[in-house]
């Protein structure tokens, strides 16, 4: 795999900023270029190698219509509940539960009193999804989410950026570097240096997407995920 | 390949606000409260207007009202859109409990009555559709028998309450025609885009649902023709 490792990547990097090694500012900035060139990865692309199955299982419990989700999510994929109640990812029977607005909960199922096996819920804030009906048994979940991965660092040292898409890391760390080296304004030696780190990495990301998308199957309008870029034109 | 086996289907009140939105092409993570207030307002105008254009067999039931000497007028649950059969029956749970059929009256009719207040076993009766309905008989019920009146009536459906999972009043054969009329009318104010084609299917599957909403038997139509004859 023709990809890199932290120690790879750094001195990557490192030959691009043409700095010298142990310099220290370098060393001192390079992790917040990883910050910055993970983040805007994960973001921009939506990664199908973030979405994970959330653990610890969420129990839900009678009576009560509030879930607290663990703080690891970023954004739900899908939420099913296990049936019936005390049966795992093994033995249940998974019901897929409806996104929806808090709004249609709170008309639909405006109390606790009316309970029963959840068909959809709605989220309330990052981390908190409410349920209708309110559940009448402590059933468990299985939550499929966007996560984010351990970024990477001398510690972890590949992720699945720095294995599968290399070219995509370093540009988008090399747009950060650029405001490292100082090289944005008129009076800098290269102001043209972030500008074209950032056109290389749109276009290096455009080729990205194309695999995401078939990855996810993402098809037509008319859905919660994101529209393909090569659906076009739209249905729906 | 196994099939499930069983015969529960039933959208909920909210289901079909659901599916309906969908037909409108309104996402589920879109619908607002003010979406729902609508729905709930179109579903219940929609199924008002099922009651007052066609007798719906699923809503009739039969009342029984025990009469008075001497009183000619009954009040009437005001949720009774129409009556359709009505008998009056003598000698109410003994051997010689019999039933006679008593046939409806107009208003014009009634009051081209010229005794009113004759006391007789009844044979006539006039429903007047005010807000608070009654039923008046002709003639008016004597003192020499117990009459019992038993009329077949339709009613109107009942609300639709969208929370808590409540069903609908609809047979099951209604609901499509009830999810593409609801959506139908939404489509007005959210979807102006769709309402002809939402249209078009509705008054097709309201027409279906009617033809299959009848007593699937023989009419007869017989004229009377003895007063041709002379004995």
């Amino acid at each position: 795999m023709a990809g890199y490792d932290y120690a790879s990547f750094k001195t990557a990097i490192q030959t691009l900023c043409a700095s010298q090694a142990l310099d220290q500012p370098f060393e001192t900035i390079f992790p917040s270029a990883i910050i910055y060139a993970e983040n805007r990865i994960y973001r921009e692309l939506d990664l199908i190698s973030t979405v994970i199955e959330v653990t610890p299982v969420t129990a839900l419990v009678a009576g009560e219509r509030s879930v607290s989700l663990p703080q690891t999510i970023v954004a739900i994929n899908s939420i099913s509940i296990l049936t019936p109640a005390g049966s795992t990812a093994t033995t249940g029977t998974r019901k897929p539960l409806v996104p929806v607005t808090r709004d249609v909960v709170d008309m639909l199922w405006p109390g606790v009193d009316t309970r029963g096996v959840p068909t959809m819920f709605a989220m309330i804030d990052q981390w908190k999804i409410t349920l209708g009906p309110c559940p009448d048994d402590a059933y468990a979940t299985e939550i499929l989410a966007t996560t984010r991965p351990a970024e990477l660092s001398s510690s972890n040292s590949s992720t699945f950026l720095s294995e599968r898409l290399p070219d995509l890391f370093v540009a988008a760390a090399m747009i950060f570097m650029s405001g490292y080296m100082r090289n944005f304004g008129a009076q800098a030696s290269d102001p043209a240096q972030a500008m074209s780190w950032e056109a290389t990495y749109e276009k290096l990301k455009g080729s990205a997407l194309v695999e995401e998308e078939r990855k996810y199957f993402w098809g037509s309008s008319w859905s919660s995920q994101p529209i393909s870029t090569t659906a076009q034109p739209q249905r729906g | 390949m196994a099939t499930s086996g069983t015969y529960d289907f039933n959208l909920s009140g909210g289901e079909l606000i659901l599916y309906a939105y969908s037909l409108c092409g309104k996402k589920r993570t879109e619908l607002l409260a003010e979406h729902m207030a609508d729905a709930r307002t179109a579903l219940n105008m929609l199924l008002a207007s099922f009651g007052t254009e066609t007798p719906n067999l699923w809503t009739v039931d039969e009342v029984v009202e025990t009469l008075v000497p001497s009183t000619a007028t009954y009040s009437v649950d005001p949720y009774t859109v129409m009556i359709l059969d009505a008998f009056i029956r003598t000698g109410a749970g003994t051997e010689s409990q019999s039933d006679r059929i008593i046939w409806p009256i107009s208003r014009t009719e009634y009051a081209a009555m010229p005794n009113k207040t004759l006391e007789a076993p009844p044979t006539v009766f006039w429903f007047d559709r005010v807000l608070s309905p009654t039923i008046t008989l002709w003639q008016t019920p004597d003192d020499q028998q117990d009459y019992e009146l038993h009329y077949y009536r339709c009613t109107v459906v009942q609300d639709a309450e969208p929370a808590n999972g409540q069903t609908v009043q609809a047979p099951r054969f209604w609901q499509l025609a009830i999810a593409f009329g609801l959506a139908e009318l939404l489509a007005h104010t959210y979807a102006p885009d769709r309402v002809d084609r939402l249209a078009l299917k509705a008054a097709s599957l309201l027409r279906e649902a009617r033809e299959q909403d009848v007593e699937n038997v023989p009419l007869y139509i017989a004229p009377m023709v003895g007063g041709y004859y002379r004995r």
